[in-house]
């Protein structure tokens, strides 16, 4: 049976981007690279397509992992002007309350260790324990804690975000 | 009893991907069965996980999903082209090459896809899980419907289908030139594409005619269209639209433009939701310059009266213009070339057109005119009482002397606009020190 990768794109493609997203702190770039992973497994037959969709990704955002710093900096001045303009043709409004709400997740995202935050987004794109142990370096026994920790973590981080929302709301 | 571990806990939550042992497993139950603290604690891991999915992936009506076309042309760059960061890890699929499919594995394609597609069709159509000839007849009259490449396409794929499996992949010598689709939509993708919309892709790759290599840069665009594209460093362009003009839809042109090679261009048909393919070969042209020749005119420097003030200035003498008198060289007062003439003092101002000037208390001598140029100069001589001869030339125009330090020689202009050029054997500061006595004789 041939893959139906469309199916797993439409299915699969917000999760790959918010998964990208996480691990880059940069959700334009997830986007990118979202399609870039799609792209890559189109064609290839797979057991699991998901996993292979999110394993893609995965290195993709490895890959990416290198100039990561360089592109953080970039992003802080970006971040002053992407607000500045709310270029959305078709729904302005749209747009701009997922940008505000992507900016969010990843500043709540931000506040968490680098290896915190893998883990997390490895954990939450349905990795298995081994694989996030070798990804991340850490052993497979601590992925349990780290997870629960991770998870508090940006619950928490998230709902502080909100309070200084509300506050300057 | 001791508690459990969060990690333990959240491991057991996550179930096989945790890779918890058996007894692990059954610990954990046993423990929670009896432990409400940590049943507690289960319950908050749990409702994070919830929280943390709905944080880390897009909101649906929030995340648009960008057509999947965008991937499957993405992936013909990728496979064709080729990122040459292509990572290692990373499961890269290429689409071969060459137009021609290697035999075997074009026919196991077809058969795979004609499959898959058929019981697509029987699961979601007629309900008949029976015979593959059943499904024919209905996808034959959605045909209809379809565009020309798709309905190729699928006629292909048919025809292959109708072939018993082990038949097909079998065959040999079959041409396997059957456009292999890039994509088939579904028909939840057709219908969300009504016929209307024409997205358009094409795509190809251009060389050097002589050489083969890929040109870099060229320009590659529809006529008389605005959209076009650039090549890459291995040649490769992509032009893709979402909607393309009415005026494109039976075909269109496509030009290729590159300095130094001849412009190709050639037409290409395609259907709705079509991909086409143009490769360029460019032949090198001799690029001819013309020859350069710059031309320009004298042209007379006119003033325009402006509100600035024009100012010129020239390194040359200022031409000779009327009304504008000249200062009279002094050398040529004395040469002896012009020929005075005696006046009576009393006709003098009439002939020079002011009154004469004395030194007084000089002794008179003689009073004489002369035409320098067309202006009249009076010149008269008074004796000096030291001895010796003042010449006192007087005239409306300035004299020039040659060297103002010559000796025996004084210039001087006194009121009335009269000049006035003193000589006799005397220094400078004395005939100057005359010239300022010098008076209207008149008065």
């Amino acid at each position: 049976m041939k893959t139906d990768w469309e199916a797993v794109y439409r299915t699969t493609y917000r999760e790959v981007v918010g998964f990208l997203a996480g691990l880059l702190l940069d959700h334009e770039r997830a986007k990118d690279l979202a399609q870039e992973a799609f792209a890559r497994v189109l064609g290839h037959e797979a057991d699991n397509p998901r996993g292979l969709v999110f394993r893609t990704a995965a290195n993709l955002a490895r890959d990416e992992a290198r100039m990561v710093v360089r592109r953080k900096r970039h992003l802080k001045l970006l971040k002053v002007e992407e607000g500045a303009r709310a270029d959305g043709v078709a729904s302005p409004w749209k747009e701009l309350e997922s940008k505000e709400r992507a900016e969010k997740v990843r500043a709540a995202l931000e506040t968490l260790s680098e290896t915190d935050r893998q883990v997390l987004v490895l954990w939450n794109a349905g990795f298995d324990y081994g694989e996030i142990a070798e990804r991340t370096g850490l052993s497979r026994g601590a992925i349990g804690t780290t997870v629960a920790r991770a998870k508090a973590k940006l619950v928490r981080a998230c709902s502080a975000e909100e309070g200084i929302d509300a506050a300057h709301g | 009893m001791r508690h459990m571990d969060e990690g333990v806990l959240q491991a057991w939550l996550d179930g096989p991907r945790a890779g918890l042992s058996e007894q692990e497993r059954a610990a954990v139950e046993e423990h929670l069965a009896l432990c409400a603290e940590c049943a507690v604690k289960v319950a908050a891991l749990r409702a994070s996980t919830v929280a943390v999915r709905g944080l880390l992936v897009p909101a649906g009506e929030l995340e648009e999903i960008p057509d999947f076309s965008t991937v499957e042309a993405r992936a013909r760059t990728l496979g064709r082209g080729g990122p040459s960061d292509q990572s290692k890890s990373v499961a890269v699929w290429s689409r071969p090459r060459s137009r021609m499919i290697p035999i075997g594995w074009a026919a196991s394609v077809l058969v795979a896809l004609g499959a898959g597609w058929m019981a697509n069709e029987l699961s979601r159509g007629a309900g008949e899980p029976t015979v593959v000839q059943a499904a024919a007849p209905a996808a034959e009259a959605a045909e209809d419907a379809l565009p020309p490449v798709e309905a190729e396409v699928r006629r292909t794929m048919q025809a292959e289908a109708n072939v018993p499996r082990e038949q097909a992949a079998t065959v040999e010598g079959a041409e396997a030139v059957a456009p292999t689709p890039l994509f088939r939509p579904t028909s939840e993708t057709r219908a969300r594409q009504p016929q209307s919309s024409r997205r358009l892709a094409v795509e190809g790759r251009v060389t050097d005619a002589a050489s083969g290599r890929p040109l870099r840069g060229a320009q590659v665009y529809l006529r008389g269209t605005t959209w076009g594209s650039l090549t890459n460093a291995d040649g490769r362009y992509l032009i893709m639209l979402d909607e393309a003009p009415d005026s494109i839809e039976h075909g269109m042109t496509l030009n290729v433009d590159l300095i130094g090679y001849d412009q190709e261009s050639r037409s290409l048909a395609l259907g709705d939701a079509g991909t086409s393919v143009g490769d360029f070969q460019l032949r090198q042209t001799a690029i001819a310059l013309d020859e350069i020749v710059v031309t320009g005119s004298a042209q007379k420097l006119e003033r325009r009266a402006l509100g600035n003030a024009v100012a010129i200035a020239s390194a040359s003498p200022a031409p000779a213009q009327a009304g504008v008198a000249q200062p009279i060289p002094v050398s040529g007062l004395t040469n002896g070339s012009l020929s005075w003439r005696a006046v009576v003092r009393a006709d003098a101002e009439d002939l020079i057109g002011f009154p004469p000037r004395f030194v007084p208390g000089l002794d008179v001598l003689s009073v004489e005119t002369a035409q320098v140029d067309g202006a009249p100069v009076l010149r008269v001589v008074q004796s000096l009482e030291g001895g010796g001869r003042l010449r006192l030339f007087q005239s409306l125009r300035a004299f020039e002397l040659d060297n103002d330090a010559e000796a025996g020689v004084a210039a001087a202009e006194s009121e009335g606009g009269v000049f006035l050029l003193g000589q006799a054997p005397l220094p400078s500061d004395a005939i100057r020190a005359l010239l300022e006595r010098a008076r209207d004789g008149s008065s």
